[in-house]
């Protein structure tokens, strides 16, 4: 992947230079700030890997005909957070046929994260309506200074720790207060464990996990 | 200089995000002594777009809405008006 440093008087003109020098269109490549002051910005700017059928597209909240679905995502993700009045850069993390990840840095990001990522849920919840109004052709994840992979960490570890105490204590031990991508991970890190079986009772928004041993 | 919370201008941008009816969309302030309220009135066939299943998208913006509201130190509420 090629990418280019480039100092600019903004984030704006820092893309548009980088573009130009990566000989692409500004909506084909990812720019991150790297330093900010007085005299403006040093960015990293690189080349996205998208479909070379991308037009240059006109700016506009409505997704064009052949624009990257991505790019529409971080642009309708940056204008939110212009918006709640963060500063902060958002950038391509990751890009399949499927899902788009994008990660938020800078500053104060505890405030679009949220207690336990509910705002971070609500963002990416509104984000995903917004940009797959004509038809859900790529979910889009919003993830903040690797919010998530921490909390997937710290959810493989309370399976593991609570499906250690189902084992010694041969009773099933019931997990309450996540959410259903959080219980989807609790029962694939435990889906192999040949001592315990997980299952999901109750309804929403009580709807609760059971970490059950298995009986031989 | 931190930038400060566009409350109005960023309900109007979420919502004419989810409406079919952008023009339609209306973000009234109503400032009170304690909170500020914020009215959204949109076109009829769009009211299920903001308010959602069991009011999913509502507390969306609700939750949004308010994150930019305590980064601000503001206090407010978001309606949904017809």
């Amino acid at each position: 992947m090629s990418e280019v440093k480039v100092h600019a008087g903004s984030r704006d003109e820092a893309l548009a230079e980088g573009a130009a020098a990566l000989g692409l269109a500004p909506h084909q490549v990812g720019v991150e700030i790297l330093e900010s002051d007085e005299d403006g910005v040093t960015a990293l700017v690189w080349a996205l890997d998208e479909p070379a059928a991308a037009p240059p597209a006109e700016s506009s909240s409505e997704l064009a005909p052949g624009e990257s679905q991505a790019v529409a995502a971080r642009d309708c993700l940056a204008e939110l957070l212009r918006l709640i009045g963060l500063e902060a850069e958002v950038r391509i993390a990751a890009e399949t046929d499927d899902e788009v990840v994008l990660n938020v840095s800078g500053e104060d990001l505890g405030v679009i994260i949220g207690s336990f990522g509910q705002t971070l849920n609500a963002v990416q919840f509104l984000v995903n309506l917004m940009v797959n109004r004509s038809g859900r052709r790529q979910r889009i994840v919003v993830d903040a200074g690797g919010y998530r992979d921490r909390r997937r960490e710290k959810l493989e570890q309370i399976a593991l720790e609570h499906a250690q105490r189902a084992k010694n204590e041969r009773r099933g031990v019931i997990l309450e207060g996540l959410r259903a991508a959080e219980r989807r991970i609790i029962h694939t890190v435990l889906q192999n464990d040949p001592d315990v079986v997980t299952f999901s009772e109750g309804d929403e928004p009580h709807r609760r996990l059971v970490i059950s041993p298995r009986t031989h | 200089m931190a930038p400060e919370p566009q409350m109005a201008e960023l309900l109007d941008f979420i919502v004419r995000g989810l409406v079919d009816e952008p023009e339609a969309v209306k973000i009234v302030e109503v400032p009170g002594r304690r909170l500020t309220v914020y009215e959204i009135a949109v076109a009829d066939r769009d009211r299920g777009k903001v308010i959602g299943k069991q009011g999913r998208i509502a507390n969306a913006i609700r939750t949004v809405a308010k994150a930019a509201a305590t980064h601000g130190e503001q206090h407010i509420a978001v309606e949904i008006v017809t």
